[in-house]
C-alpha cells in the first residue's frame, strides 16, 4: 500500500534561469579622496575638509583683494554695516601715473580699502566717534569686559549672516613692538551651532596680543570657550598683517557632524625689503596655520548674527572685511581609476556625482577613457547624469567636473559643492542558453536537508542507475544547477511542489557493468549527484566593489543630506552583486533604513566581503528574520523566525483511528500526517547566553568618540537581585554567560537597543527541539505565490502530538514514490 | 539511524555557534573593520549614560521585560 500515493519525483539538471555574465561594476571616490596622484589636477578649487569641493574664494588670494576690480566690490563698506564715525576708509592701492607703466582693464584704478581711527588731538578715544557703544553692551564679545586695555567694538554688519556665510578679515597692526595684555581683536559670526554643547551657532573669535586665537560659542547667554590656537609668533603680532580666512560650512556628507568651520591664519610679515627682492623667501613670506572644527550632529540649530569687528582701543590698527566671492567656473581632474572587470556594451556605465547646489551655481562631470584621453561616447542620461558606452575592453577610466558659481558674470557670490562621485554599471544577467536533463526516469534516492538555520546552506544527493549509459555527458562537467520537484497531482502532471534547488558541485559515477553483460548494459554506471543549496551560492560571492549604503541620494532628510539606505534596497543590491537578478528576488515592502552611523564610511561594504554573510547580518539585525530560497518561486525571500497564523501541518504519533491503515496518509485528516514509529527524538538547545552586552559609538564630541553600552538580562537565565527563577526553566543556566557584541556602526541609545533586541531574541532563550520521520507532507501555499501545493518549509507553523512548534529542518530520504519520506525538525514554541 | 540523527545535530548547533551564533563577530563594515581591534580603546572612551533597556526592579510585576519594542520606539 503506497504511502505517498501520486508523488513522482523528477529531477532536472540545468534547469532554465537567467544567469550573471557580467558583475555589477562600480567605483566611489568621495572628496578627500579625490584628486591626490599626479594625474590629476584642480583649478580654482579648495577642498574643505570634511564637506567637499568647493570654488577657491578670491579673498584667499590677497593679490586679488589689492588690486583686482572684481574683487573690490567684497569689501564690507559703511553700506554693508554700522562703523563709528572716526574711522576712515583709505586704499591701499593706486595705479601709478607714469610713462610706460600700462595695466590690464582687470587691475582696480585703486582699491584694498582698510578702515582706519583717525583721532583728532585731545579726543576721548572711548567716545562713540570710534566706538559703537550701544551694540557693544546690547551684545557684549567674551573680551568686551575685563580686559587690560579695551577691545572695542568697530564694526556690526547691517544684516545676519547664516551659518554658511565665508569671510576674510585682515588687521595691519602697525609698529614693531611686543604688545602687552591679553585683547588684540574679536570677529563675532555665525557658524553650525553645537561645537560647545547646547550652543547656538553665535561664534567669537578672540586674537590676543600674544598670538594665540581663541574660539567662543554663546551657551545661553554665555560665552563657553570651544578652544584655542596660535594664530602668529608671540614675538610678531604688531607689525604685520593678519590674515583670518572664516569658512563656516554645514554642507557635509558626515552623518557625524552638523558642520565645520575652517580657519585660516595666514600672518604676512611686512618685510622692509620685499619690494627690492625676489627671493623665495621673501615672495612666499606666509605662516599659515589651518584651524579645522567638526560640529558634532546635534538638533541645535544656528542663529543667524551680523558679522561683528572688536578692535584693541590703543592701537591705530587698520582693518577690512570681505564677504567671500569666487570665480565663476573651475576644473577638477581626478586620478584615474580601474574597473575589475570588463564592461561591454550590453549595459551603459554611469558617472553620477553627489553635491549641493545653490541657487543658479551647477556642476557637470564627463567620463574618459584614460589610455586615449578622450571621452566616452555618451548614450543618454539618467536623472540628469550622464550614461556611456564603454569603449570595450577598456577598464582604466578618469572623471572631470566642471563647477560653476552663481552668478555667471564674475565675482561669483555663491559656490557649489561637490561631496564625490561614483561610477556604477549594472550587472548583465542573460537567459541560460543550456538544455535541461530531465534525469527522472533513472533516479533511486532523494536525500536532501533544508536547514532553517541561516548559517547552513542546505544540501542533496541525488543516487541514480544509468543503465544504459545515456547519461554520459552528465560527467562533462560540474556545477550544474539541479531541481528536485515532485507532482502530486495525476490530473495536473504540471503542478509540482519543490523540494530542491541547488547546484550540483562534482557528479560522480561507477562503473558496474560487466563486459559481455546484456542487460543492463555493459556500460551500466552508478551515478552520485551531491549538491549544495542556494545559501552556499550566497556565501561564496564577495563583493566586487566599494558599496556604500550609507548616503541614498533618492533619500533625503530635512536638510537635504542624503539617508542610509532602505534595507531592502540594500538587500536587492547585494543579491544583485551575488549574481541574483530582480527576477529572482521577493523582498517585502519595508519603510526600515539602515540606521545612521557616527562614522562617515559607516555603511561602507568594503570589496572582497563575503556577501551572504552581510545579507545575513541585515536580515537578522534589521529585518529579524533569514535568506531562503523558496524551491517553488525560485526566488529569494525573508522569512521571520517568529511563525505566525495557524497551524498548517499536524503530526501525530496516534493512529487514523480503526479500520485505516496506520501507514496511508489518506486514512489521516488532510494536513495530518504519522510519525513513524520510534523515530522520534528530542533534546535541548540551552541558550547561548544570559546576558547581552553591547556597545556602540556615538557621535564625536570634542574630538572623541562616546561610548554607548547597553546591557539585557535575561531575568529566567540566573538568579538576579534576589530572585531566583525557575531552575527547571528551558532558559535557565544558573550562571552568568555573557555575549558581547561590539556594533561601533552604531550611534545613538535607540538604534543600539534595537540591535540588542534582536540579539536577545535570537541568543537569550534555550529550545526543545523534536526530530521525526514521517510522509513528506504538501501544503497548500497558503501565501498564494504558487497557487499549488508545496513542501513544509522552516518557519512553518505545526502541531506536534497537538502542540505548537516551528519547522526548522526538513531532510527528505527517500527511494520509491510510494514511500516519500523526510525527516524533521521543530522547536517548541512555549504556550 | 538515532544515533547518527543526534549526532548531526550537535555538530549542526556546533556549527552554527561556529558560524555566526556565537561570540565570534563578523567585521562586514569599514568602521568595524577599524574600530574593532581596539576595543581596549573603545572601552576607555567617555562614556554615555544610557537608560536600561528594561524593568529592572524585582519587585515590579513586569521584572525582566523590556521597555524598548521593536517596531514601536523610534530609531535612527
Amino acid at each position: 500500500m503506497s504511502t505517498t500515493p501520486n508523488r513522482k519525483t523528477h529531477v532536472t539538471l540545468d534547469t532554465t534561469q537567467d544567469v550573471l555574465t557580467e558583475p555589477v561594476l562600480g567605483f566611489q571616490r568621495d572628496g578627500y579622496e579625490m584628486a591626490r596622484g599626479s594625474n590629476s589636477g584642480s583649478q580654482n578649487l579648495i577642498l574643505i575638509s570634511q564637506c567637499g569641493w568647493q570654488l577657491k574664494p578670491m579673498q584667499l588670494d590677497p593679490g586679488q583683494m589689492g588690486q583686482m576690480s572684481q574683487a573690490q566690490s567684497s569689501i564690507l563698506g559703511s553700506g554693508q554695516g554700522a562703523i563709528p564715525s572716526g574711522w576712515v576708509q583709505l586704499p591701499r592701492f593706486g595705479q601709478l601715473t607714469a610713462t610706460g607703466i600700462d595695466y590690464a582693464p582687470s587691475v582696480a584704478t585703486s582699491g584694498d580699502l582698510f578702515w582706519t581711527k583717525q583721532v583728532k588731538a585731545g579726543d576721548d578715544w572711548s567716545s562713540s566717534n570710534y566706538v559703537l557703544t550701544g551694540d557693544q553692551s546690547g551684545y557684549p564679545s567674551p573680551w568686551s569686559i575685563s580686559q587690560p586695555i579695551p577691545v572695542d567694538r568697530t564694526f556690526v554688519g547691517s544684516s545676519s549672516w547664516g551659518p554658511d556665510q565665508g569671510f576674510v578679515v585682515r588687521i595691519d597692526v602697525a609698529g614693531a613692538k611686543t604688545l602687552a595684555g591679553e585683547g588684540l581683536a574679536a570677529i563675532g559670526f555665525c557658524g553650525p551651532a553645537g561645537l560647545a554643547a547646547g550652543g547656538n551657532g553665535q561664534y567669537y573669535l578672540c586674537l590676543g596680543a600674544n598670538g594665540e586665537a581663541e574660539l567662543f560659542e554663546l551657551c545661553s547667554g554665555q560665552w563657553v570657550s570651544c578652544g584655542s590656537k596660535p594664530y602668529g609668533p608671540k614675538q610678531r603680532v604688531s607689525g604685520a598683517t593678519h590674515f583670518i580666512s572664516i569658512q563656516p560650512c554645514t554642507k557635509t556628507l558626515n552623518p557625524a557632524l552638523n558642520g565645520v568651520i575652517v580657519i585660516e591664519f595666514e600672518q604676512v610679515k611686512q618685510n622692509p625689503d620685499a619690494n627690492a627682492s625676489s627671493s623665495p623667501a621673501v615672495s612666499h613670506p606666509q605662516d599659515v596655520r589651518q584651524w579645522h572644527l567638526a560640529v558634532p550632529k546635534s538638533t541645535l540649530v544656528s542663529s543667524p548674527v551680523p558679522v561683528r569687528l572688536d578692535i584693541r582701543r590703543d592701537l591705530r590698527a587698520a582693518w577690512q572685511i570681505s564677504s567671500l566671492t569666487y570665480p565663476t567656473s573651475a576644473l577638477l581632474r581626478d586620478d584615474p581609476f580601474t574597473l575589475p572587470y570588463f564592461a561591454t556594451s550590453a549595459q551603459p556605465i554611469i558617472l553620477a556625482w553627489f553635491s549641493d547646489l545653490p541657487s543658479g551655481c551647477a556642476i557637470s562631470g564627463a567620463l574618459y577613457d584614460a589610455e586615449t584621453g578622450a571621452e566616452l561616447t555618451q548614450s543618454g542620461t539618467l536623472a540628469g547624469f550622464p550614461q556611456y558606452t564603454v569603449d570595450f575592453p577598456q577598464r582604466t577610466f578618469f572623471t572631470e567636473f566642471t563647477l560653476s558659481g552663481s552668478p555667471s558674470v564674475a565675482p561669483a557670490l555663491a559656490t557649489p559643492t561637490l561631496f564625490g562621485y561614483r561610477v556604477q554599471r549594472d550587472a548583465v544577467f542573460r537567459a541560460s542558453t543550456l538544455t535541461p536533463v530531465d534525469l527522472s526516469g533513472i533516479v533511486t534516492k532523494i536525500e536532501s536537508s533544508v536547514p532553517g538555520s541561516d548559517s547552513l546552506p542546505g544540501w542533496a544527493k541525488i543516487s541514480a542507475k544509468d543503465e544504459t549509459n545515456t547519461m554520459g555527458p552528465i560527467l562533462n562537467r560540474g556545477r550544474r544547477r539541479i531541481r528536485v520537484e515532485t507532482e502530486y497531482d495525476p490530473a495536473n502532471p504540471q503542478n509540482r511542489a519543490g523540494l530542491f534547488v541547488g547546484e550540483v558541485v562534482s557528479p560522480q559515477f561507477s562503473a558496474f557493468g560487466l563486459a559481455g553483460s546484456v542487460y543492463p548494459s555493459s556500460l551500466w554506471n552508478g551515478l552520485e549527484l551531491a549538491a549544495v543549496g542556494p545559501l552556499a551560492r550566497l556565501s561564496e560571492a564577495v563583493s566586487p566593489m566599494r558599496f556604500d549604503f550609507g548616503k541614498d541620494f533618492n533619500g533625503l532628510d530635512s536638510l537635504g543630506h542624503p539617508l542610509p539606505f532602505l534595507v531592502t534596497d540594500a538587500l536587492t543590491t547585494l543579491f544583485a552583486a551575488a549574481g541574483f537578478d530582480s527576477s529572482q528576488i521577493d523582498l517585502p515592502a519595508s519603510p526600515l533604513r539602515l540606521f545612521a552611523t557616527a562614522d562617515p564610511q559607516g555603511h561602507v561594504i568594503e570589496p572582497q566581503v563575503p556577501l551572504g554573510d552581510v545579507i545575513i547580518r541585515l536580515c537578522r539585525e534589521y529585518l529579524g528574520g533569514r535568506p531562503y530560497f523558496d524551491p517553488d518561486l525560485n526566488q529569494w525571500r525573508i522569512l521571520t523566525v517568529v511563525p505566525t497564523g495557524s497551524p498548517i501541518a499536524n503530526f501525530v504519533t496516534s493512529g487514523p483511528g480503526a479500520g485505516k491503515q496506520v501507514n496511508n496518509v489518506m486514512g489521516y485528516p488532510s494536513g495530518t500526517a504519522f510519525i513513524r514509529k520510534d523515530s522520534m527524538q528530542t533534546w535541548i538547545l540551552p541558550a547561548t547566553a544570559s546576558a547581552i552586552v553591547a556597545y556602540g559609538l556615538a557621535a564625536e564630541t570634542q574630538g572623541f568618540p562616546t561610548l554607548i553600552m547597553q546591557v539585557a538580562v535575561n531575568t529566567p537565565s540566573l538568579p538576579f537581585d534576589g530572585v531566583n527563577p525557575n531552575s527547571m526553566g528551558l532558559d535557565y543556566l544558573d550562571r552568568y554567560m555573557p555575549l558581547f557584541i561590539g556594533i561601533p556602526g552604531q550611534s545613538t541609545p535607540n538604534g543600539l537597543n534595537w540591535m540588542v533586541r534582536r540579539a536577545f531574541d535570537r541568543l537569550c532563550h534555550g529550545k526543545q527541539v523534536t526530530s521525526w520521520q514521517s510522509p513528506l507532507v504538501l501544503v497548500a501555499d497558503l501565501d498564494g505565490s504558487t497557487g499549488t501545493m508545496r513542501s513544509l518549509r522552516p518557519g512553518d507553523l505545526i502541531t506536534v502530538n497537538g502542540a505548537n512548534a516551528m519547522l526548522t529542518e526538513i531532510r527528505f530520504d527517500y527511494g520509491k514514490d510510494e514511500h516519500q519520506m523526510a525527516y524533521y525538525e521543530a522547536e517548541s514554541i512555549p504556550s | 539511524m538515532k544515533s547518527q540523527h543526534n549526532l548531526q545535530a550537535g555538530v549542526k548547533h556546533l556549527i552554527s555557534r561556529w558560524l555566526g551564533e556565537s561570540t565570534q563577530f563578523q567585521h562586514h563594515y569599514s568602521s568595524e573593520r577599524r574600530s574593532m581591534p581596539h576595543q581596549t580603546e573603545l572601552l576607555g572612551l567617555p562614556a554615555l549614560a544610557m537608560d536600561p533597556i528594561q524593568d529592572l526592579n524585582p519587585t515590579s510585576p513586569t521584572f525582566g521585560q523590556f521597555l524598548f519594542m521593536l517596531d514601536y520606539d523610534a530609531v535612527p
